[in-house]
C-alpha cells in the first residue's frame, strides 16, 4: 500500500479514528466494570477450594432487594437527604452568589470564605462536626449549657439524628453549588439589568425577572450534579452515626458497604449497586426532561 | 574549570555509591549462629492499640534469627476486603494474614488458608496455648470448629471480655467488684448522677451482639447450638434465656447511660471510662493499656479488672474476640515454611511473656499467669481467671452475615423502634433463613 493510499484511508475514516481513544477509554473504564458489576449481580459468590466461585442464581438477588426493608429504608433516607439538602443548598447558594455578584470590592475574600467547606476532606469535616455535636463535650451543647439549657444527643436522638446529618451535608456542599452559580452570575449581561433599572424596576424585580431566568440552566446543572453526589453520601454517615440510631440514618452507600464488606455477599451487593445506578440514572433523566420542558415553555429562551 | 567540575562530580558519585554499599552492608542481618536464613516474610495485620507490641516482638525475632519480617498495617474496616483479595489472587502478596474469629471460618472452609499440618506434619499446639473453643480448627465433615478439625491458624491476639472497674470508687463506697448482673445494677444505681457520673454503659453499636452474648451465654442460652449426633443446628435467639438476656442488656445499655447511648460503641465506652465518668464497663482485654496512659486517661492507676459477671457467682461467660494468624494457601512451599517458623516462634512461652510485657494480648494461659504476678499488668489476673469460662462466637461460615442481622435488629430495639419480643422473633427467622441458605440443617 502506498503512502498516499494510507493517507487517503486515514482521511476517509478520520471521524472513527478520532473517536477511537474515547471509545477505548469508555469500554475499559466504564463499560467493563459496570458489565462486571451487572454480571456479578446475577450470582452468589462463594469461596471454594482456594478460589472464588460465581454461582448463577438468576434474579434472586433482585427479588431479595425488592423485599429488603433495610434497603428500602436506606434508599428512602438517601432520597430524602438528597431532596432536602440539595433544595436548601440551591436556595442558599443562589442568594450568596447574587450577593457576592453585587459586591464590587473584595468579593475574592467572600468567594474564598464560601468555598472553604468544599476544600476540606470529608474525614476532617466528620471529626469537626463530631466535636460540635458530641453530647458530653460538644461545642453546641456547651453553648446551650452556658444558657442553662441541657442539650440533646444530636446524633443519637431518634428525631434529631437525620436533621443533624442534613445540616452537615448542607454545610459541606453549599459551597459547591455556590461556585457553579457564581460562575453564571459573573457572566450575566449587565446591559439587561441596566435597562431594567432605567425602566424603573426594583433590584428584587431585576433579580426575579431578569437574572434568575438567565441563571436557570446553570442552576439546573448544579441541581443535577449535586443530586448525583448526594446519592453517593457515605463518609459523614460512617463518621457521625454509622447509620444509627436504629437505621434512621442508614443510606444506600453505607448499606451496600455493609452487605459487601461485612457480610461478604458480593452478588447481592452488586444487585443493590445496579438498582441504585438505575435509580440515579432515572432521576437524572427526569431532571433533564424537566429542564427541556422549562426551556420549551419559555419558547426556546433560556 | 570544566575538568575540576567533572572531577568533583565523579568524586561525589563514587562517594554516594560507596556510602550506599556500606549502608546496605551494615544493615544486613546475620542469621543466628547455626541457624538457616529463611525467605523474608510479610504480615498483613490490622492497625490496633497492640500493633506496637507486635512490632516490638517482631524486632526480637529478626534480631534472634536474622530472618526478615515486613509488617503491613491496614485499618480494620478494610481488612476483610484486603484479605479476600490476597487469598484469591494467583499468588498472595502476604505470607501471613490476620483473621477475625467472626469471619475466619469461611476461609478455613474454602481452604483459602493453608492447613498447618500440611506444611509441617508434626505441627501441634502444646497444652499451654489457648485454642478458644477450637477457633483455630475446622472440621470439614461437621462443618464447624471442633477439636477433630484440621488446624488452619494460630491464635495471636487473645482478646476476651473482662469487666473494668474503678477500684478507688468502689472501695470508697464499700462495694466488692461485681460478680453478678444484680451487683452491676446495684453499683450503677449508686453512682448514677448525670451528667457528672453515669452508672454503666454498654455496646449499642459496632457489633452490639458482642455485649449481649456475654449475658446470653452466662444465662445458659445460645445463639446457635450444634448437635453433633444428628448434625443439626438449633437457633436459640428466641428462647426464654435470650429474652432474659435482652432485658438485662437493654437495662445495661440504657438505664444508667448518657442520653446518646444509641451511638455508644466500644470507643465511646472506653473514652467515658478514661474520662472518669463511669465506674465500670465490660469490653475487650486490648482496652486495658488505654486506661493506664495519663496522656489520654484521667483514671490512670485507678482501674482494676475482674471476670465479666453472670447471673450467679461462678456462672460467667466472657465472649472471646480473638484474631488468629493464618498462612495463605496460594504461596510457594518455602514461603509457607518460613511463615510457620515465625508462628511457632511467637507461641513459645518466654516469647509470649515478652509479647505481653510489650502490651500484646497473649494466647498462652501460662503467660497470663506469669504476667499476673506483676502489678503493672493488673488486667492479666482477670484474663487468667476468665479463660475457663471463655465462650466463643458463632462457629459457622456465615458468622459475618448473622452478626450483621443482629446488629441491625439490636440497634433498632435500643433505639426503641421495635419491641424486644418482636426483635428476637425476627432474629430467629432471619438466622434460620441464613443458615438454611448456606446449606446447614436447622431444627
Amino acid at each position: 500500500m502506498s503512502q498516499r493510499n494510507l493517507y487517503r484511508i486515514i482521511d476517509d475514516n478520520f471521524k472513527y479514528i478520532a473517536i477511537a481513544p474515547v471509545i477505548i477509554v469508555l469500554v475499559l473504564l466504564v463499560l467493563m466494570p459496570v458489565g462486571r458489576l451487572f454480571a456479578t449481580s446475577f450470582t452468589e459468590v462463594k469461596f471454594v477450594s482456594g478460589g472464588l466461585l460465581f454461582n448463577p442464581v438468576g434474579f434472586i438477588n433482585y427479588l431479595t432487594a425488592f423485599k429488603d426493608a433495610i434497603a428500602a429504608r436506606a434508599l428512602l433516607n438517601t432520597t430524602l437527604l438528597a431532596l432536602i439538602s440539595v433544595s436548601v443548598e440551591v436556595v442558599i447558594a443562589v442568594v450568596l452568589a447574587l450577593s457576592v455578584g453585587y459586591i464590587k470590592r473584595g468579593n475574592t475574600f467572600f468567594r474564598t470564605i464560601f468555598i472553604f467547606p468544599m476544600l476540606l476532606p470529608p474525614i476532617a469535616i466528620g471529626v469537626m462536626w463530631l466535636m460540635i455535636y458530641d453530647f458530653n463535650y460538644g461545642v453546641l451543647n456547651s453553648v446551650l449549657a452556658f444558657f442553662g439549657v441541657r442539650g440533646p444527643a444530636w446524633l443519637a436522638n431518634n428525631m434529631l439524628a437525620f436533621p443533624s446529618i442534613i445540616i452537615v451535608d448542607i454545610w459541606h456542599w453549599t459551597s459547591f453549588v455556590f461556585l457553579i452559580v457564581l460562575a453564571g452570575v459573573e457572566t450575566l449581561p449587565h446591559e439587561l439589568s441596566e435597562s431594567g433599572r432605567i425602566d424603573g424596576a426594583t433590584e428584587l424585580q431585576i433579580i426575579r425577572k431578569i437574572q434568575l431566568p438567565i441563571l436557570r440552566p446553570i442552576i439546573m446543572t448544579a441541581i443535577v450534579t449535586r443530586t448525583i453526589f448526594a446519592f453517593k453520601v457515605y463518609e459523614q454517615i460512617y463518621l457521625l452515626t454509622d447509620g444509627g440510631p436504629g437505621n434512621r440514618t442508614e443510606v444506600i452507600s453505607s448499606y451496600i458497604m455493609r452487605v459487601y464488606f461485612n457480610e461478604n455477599r458480593m452478588g447481592y451487593a452488586s444487585a443493590l449497586s445496579v438498582l441504585t445506578l438505575i435509580f440515579i440514572a432515572a432521576l437524572v433523566l427526569f431532571f433533564y426532561q424537566l429542564q427541556k420542558r422549562v426551556f420549551n415553555e419559555r419558547g426556546g429562551k433560556a | 574549570m570544566r575538568f575540576v567540575k567533572k572531577s568533583v562530580f565523579i568524586t561525589m558519585l563514587l562517594l554516594t555509591v560507596g556510602l550506599m554499599v556500606f549502608a546496605r552492608g551494615s544493615t544486613e542481618q546475620v542469621p543466628a549462629e547455626g541457624g538457616e536464613r529463611l525467605p523474608a516474610i510479610s504480615i498483613l495485620i490490622n492497625e490496633s492499640p497492640w500493633l506496637d507490641a507486635f512490632r516490638k516482638i517482631v524486632d526480637v525475632y529478626e534480631k534472634e534469627t536474622g530472618n526478615e519480617v515486613e509488617i503491613v498495617g491496614n485499618p480494620y474496616s478494610a481488612l476483610l476486603t484486603r484479605i479476600t483479595n490476597t487469598l484469591t489472587a494467583p499468588e498472595s502478596e502476604f505470607d501471613i494474614v490476620i483473621l477475625d474469629e467472626v469471619w475466619s471460618n469461611q476461609f478455613y472452609d474454602g481452604e483459602l488458608v493453608a492447613c498447618l499440618t500440611d506444611i509441617d506434619p508434626d505441627f501441634a499446639f502444646d497444652e499451654g496455648v489457648i485454642e478458644y473453643n477450637w477457633a483455630t480448627r475446622w472440621d470439614h465433615e461437621l462443618g464447624t470448629n471442633a477439636e477433630s478439625g484440621k488446624i488452619y491458624s494460630v491464635p495471636i491476639n487473645g482478646n476476651m471480655q473482662i469487666l473494668y472497674y474503678r477500684s478507688d470508687l468502689l472501695e470508697e463506697a464499700g462495694f466488692e467488684p461485681p460478680e453478678t448482673w444484680d451487683d452491676v445494677f446495684r453499683i450503677a444505681e449508686y453512682f448514677y448522677d448525670p451528667p457528672n457520673m453515669y452508672g454503666m454503659v454498654g455496646r449499642a453499636t459496632g457489633r452490639p451482639d458482642f455485649g449481649l452474648q456475654a449475658i446470653l451465654h452466662s444465662l445458659g442460652g445460645y445463639l446457635l447450638d450444634y448437635d453433633t449426633n444428628d448434625r443439626t443446628w438449633d437457633v436459640g435467639i428466641n428462647k426464654p434465656e435470650a429474652h432474659e438476656a435482652l432485658d438485662i442488656y437493654l437495662r445495661l445499655v440504657k438505664q444508667y447511660s448518657p442520653d446518646d447511648y444509641t451511638n455508644f460503641g466500644q470507643a465511646q465506652m472506653i473514652s467515658l471510662m478514661q474520662s472518669g465518668r463511669v465506674p465500670m464497663i465490660y469490653t475487650v482485654t486490648a482496652a486495658a493499656p488505654n486506661f493506664d496512659n495519663p496522656a489520654v486517661s484521667s483514671v490512670a492507676g485507678l482501674v482494676n479488672a475482674t471476670v465479666v459477671p453472670g447471673p450467679r457467682p461462678g456462672e460467667h461467660a466472657p465472649t472471646t474476640g480473638i484474631q488468629p494468624f493464618a498462612i495463605p494457601n496460594n504461596l510457594p512451599d518455602d514461603r509457607k515454611q518460613a511463615a510457620l517458623t515465625f508462628l511457632e516462634w511467637v507461641l513459645q512461652p518466654e516469647v509470649q511473656v515478652q509479647f505481653g510485657k510489650f502490651g500484646g494480648i497473649v494466647t498462652r494461659q501460662d503467660a497470663w499467669e506469669t504476667l499476673a504476678e506483676d502489678p503493672k499488668f493488673w488486667w492479666a489476673g482477670a484474663v487468667a481467671d476468665s479463660t475457663p469460662y471463655a465462650h466463643g462466637q458463632i462457629r459457622v461460615t456465615v458468622g459475618g452475615r448473622i452478626f450483621s442481622v443482629l446488629e441491625t435488629l439490636l440497634r433498632s430495639v435500643v433505639a426503641g423502634d421495635t419491641e424486644p419480643a418482636e426483635t428476637l422473633r425476627r432474629a430467629e427467622v432471619e438466622i434460620h433463613t441464613i443458615m438454611e441458605a448456606a446449606g446447614y440443617v436447622v431444627k
